[in-house]
């Protein structure tokens, strides 16, 4: 009885700790997400009543070749940006792995600082240093001897310069998740391999990689979902130029919703992008784990 | 225990939400006179003149209280839009010609024309256009402009000095002066690159000068793929093509800062940059003076002016007191406009009575200047609907940044324009 009772208050304490962020989460997500789909079946300016137009809207985008561009512009970005925040973020978190505890906090708190930044501020802040003519990008190369880059205002460099803010923003924080899986491989494993003549890259291929599988999908994937969501940066620094060239796939809703007022359209087009990612991320969870196995 | 602290904790919520509720309720029924609110997000000495303007015609009708609210200016169009649409949007506000279309399609204006009387019409300029077509749809009147100006070609008289070269006044001049002036420090022009209705509304003029136009209202069909809308393209075009300009630039392209600070030689400005470019403002030391924006060989000086109108909300409680507020701040009142125009904000008035009393006060320097050569002749901003401002934004974009020519391009938008036209059934 007594145990009955025990396990009747912690399971009542859960639901009730759990309940508050339930209530937010409620609020301020799932009521919303139902809302937009709602809305999604609409044709509305914001303005006029809404008038049902039922899956209009959503065989309106598979005719439009500027959505479908966007998101080729998306899927771009997301190539650029993965690879290239996974390999820095574990290259930096194996860097720090090998060094004492208060410098390697030290160092860590400093990779993390970035990512405290808010995504516009720092955007502003780039955005002075990609500067053609005055910024410190272009005058470190000078003094290198290179011809000044256009950066923000070439339709071939913008989007790999929008990469590199969201690649300093956000290595920190992925450098922190892996040097947690690191750090969590138990030393006698590496102990073992240098008794056995192991090198360093026969180490990390064959003791620190596959053991942080998990760690690997986790980056994989949210850093997969985050890069499909950027925002801040393109609107702050290029909004959606020079030509189209940074025109990602929800800086083309939110100009659809807020610059043409179509609503009910951009709210398709959400759910649509939202589909993109999902199935994205079911993919790689599957062809990840698989290998696993 | 448990069981005593949870009833505890949820008493305690509901007390602290009967209270807020009462507390909702008291300031819902403490409200029983007349009062409108007024959206605008001209701040500074613009809003505080505005302010008085709301002040003083409280005095003419002591019933009514106009409130004058300051909202950011970011995302200002935004903001109108959701308050409006969740039932907490002001009963008037500042609108401009570029964005006013949209309201009236969704019949969110107040219909002003049984206020505005023949004689109130009279004093309104009728320049090259009157600015008060910008603001009818279907012969009925849903605003009133209370201020406008132009743009011109502001230039650093050191710069052009130092190149040894005259301010142009023709486009072969504009990139001779261009190429000149643009070195590893500084650029020769600031253009808006930006796709968007501020980058739109720079570009009129270019293609208006060489007597090309947008729409055929009365027959609603375009005339955008004409030869002097390809030449205003490829003009643009060059000009980023040839690293005169920027695409991005530390501040807005149309700020004063620009030139001020000598980042670059030559930008278009508007009124909104000539307090402080002029003697006594923040750039004075700059010694920066302006022309006409250039014209193609053969073209007729035109101007693009833009300025906000006040715009009261069909959705109003008050909507009879709304309209006479409007008609009585902006075709009656003169002092204050006179004041706005000259302390508030530097601009011109659509008024003729206004205008007059402006002459006093503009005796000198830059804004007299201005107010002579720029402001007379213009055509006011054109109220389009958002689908043609984004075709056409695309057009500039493509001659800009991709391998678009002017004259393919303006046929392509101007084939789209017609599209969307055909299928289209709002005000124009």
């Amino acid at each position: 009885m007594m145990k009955t009772n025990r396990k009747l208050y912690e399971n009542l304490s859960a639901y009730f700790l759990l309940f508050p962020d339930l209530l937010l989460l409620t609020m301020f997500v799932f009521i919303p997400v139902l809302g937009s789909f709602y809305l999604s079946l609409h044709k509305w300016n914001g303005l006029s009543q809404m008038i049902f137009v039922g899956l209009g809207n959503y065989r309106r985008i598979f005719r439009d070749l500027a959505w479908w561009h966007s998101v080729g512009i998306s899927f771009l970005y997301t190539l650029m940006y993965v690879p290239a925040v996974f390999a820095v973020a574990l290259a930096l978190a194996l860097l720090l792995s090998n060094l004492k505890a208060r410098i390697q906090g030290l160092f860590g708190t400093l990779y993390f600082v970035p990512f405290a930044v808010s995504g516009i501020v720092a955007s502003f802040i780039w955005k002075f240093l990609y500067s053609p003519k005055n910024g410190y990008i272009n005058q470190a190369l000078a003094f290198l001897g290179v011809a000044p880059q256009l950066w923000l205002g070439s339709t071939k460099q913008a989007l790999i310069s929008v990469v590199i803010v969201s690649l300093w923003m956000h290595v920190g924080f992925n450098m922190i998740i892996f040097l947690a899986g690191i750090l969590d491989i138990p030393a006698n494993y590496y102990e073992a391999a240098e008794i056995d003549g192991a090198r360093s890259v026969t180490k990390f291929f064959r003791i620190t990689f596959p053991l942080l599988r998990n760690t690997n999908i986790f980056i994989l994937i949210t850093s997969s979902i985050l890069s499909f969501q950027v925002f801040d940066q393109v609107k702050a620094m290029t909004n959606g130029g020079p030509g189209d060239a940074t025109n990602v796939s929800v800086f083309h809703i939110y100009r659809q919703a807020f610059e043409m007022f179509h609503f009910g359209y951009s709210a398709s087009m959400a759910f649509v992008l939202f589909m993109i990612i999902l199935v994205i991320s079911l993919l790689q969870l599957n062809v990840l784990k698989s290998s696993r196995d | 225990m448990f069981y005593k602290r949870t009833l505890i904790f949820l008493l305690i919520l509901s007390s602290v939400g009967a209270v807020l509720y009462a507390t909702g309720q008291q300031a819902v029924s403490a409200q029983e006179q007349v009062e409108v609110f007024f959206w605008s997000h001209l701040g500074g000495t613009a809003g505080e003149v505005l302010t008085e303007i709301c002040e003083k015609y409280s005095t003419i009708e002591p019933g009514v209280t106009v409130t004058y609210e300051l909202t950011p200016r970011v995302d200002w169009e935004n903001k109108i839009t959701t308050a409006l649409a969740t039932g907490t949007g002001p009963d008037i506000f500042t609108l401009s010609p570029g964005n006013f279309l949209r309201f009236v399609n969704a019949d969110a204006t107040v219909d002003l024309t049984p206020y505005f009387t023949p004689e109130m019409e009279s004093d309104f300029s009728s320049t090259l256009y009157n600015p008060l077509e910008s603001f009818r749809s279907d012969g009925k009147l849903y605003a009133i402009p209370f201020e406008g100006g132009g743009i011109a070609l502001f230039y650093r008289r050191d710069m052009l000095g130092s190149a040894g070269i005259e301010p142009p006044e023709y486009w072969d001049e504009l990139l001779l002066a261009c190429d000149k002036l643009t070195d590893d420090k500084i650029y020769g022009i600031s253009l808006n690159a930006a796709k968007g209705s501020n980058q739109n509304y720079q570009w009129y003029p270019f293609m208006w000068q060489g007597g090309g136009d947008i729409l055929d209202e009365v027959n609603r069909k375009s005339v955008f793929g004409s030869q002097a809308t390809a030449d205003a393209l490829d003009l643009w075009g060059t000009i980023i093509k040839k690293g005169y300009t920027a695409a991005q630039f530390p501040a807005h392209p149309a700020d004063q800062v620009l030139i001020g600070q000598g980042l670059v030689a030559m930008q278009i400005v508007g009124n909104w940059g000539v307090n402080d470019l002029d003697e006594g403002g923040k750039f004075e030391a700059a010694s920066v003076d302006f022309v006409h924006l250039p014209k193609p060989q053969g073209g007729k000086y035109v101007n693009d002016l833009g300025g906000n109108a006040l715009v009261g909300s069909s959705k109003s409680k008050y909507a009879d007191e709304v309209a006479k507020f409007i008609v009585w701040a902006t075709a009656e009142e003169v002092d204050l406009l006179i004041r706005y125009c000259s302390y508030g904000k530097y601009s011109a008035s659509p008024r003729v009575s206004v205008m007059n009393g402006l002459t006093s006060v503009y005796t000198k320097g830059l804004k007299k200047k201005f107010a002579d050569l720029i402001n007379p002749a213009g055509r006011y901003e054109p109220s389009l609907p958002p689908e043609i401002v984004d075709i056409i934004g695309d057009a500039i974009q493509n001659c800009m940044f991709k391998n678009g020519k002017g004259l393919n391009e303006a046929k392509k938008a101007s084939d789209r324009i017609d599209e969307f036209l055909n299928t289209y059934t709002g005000a124009m």
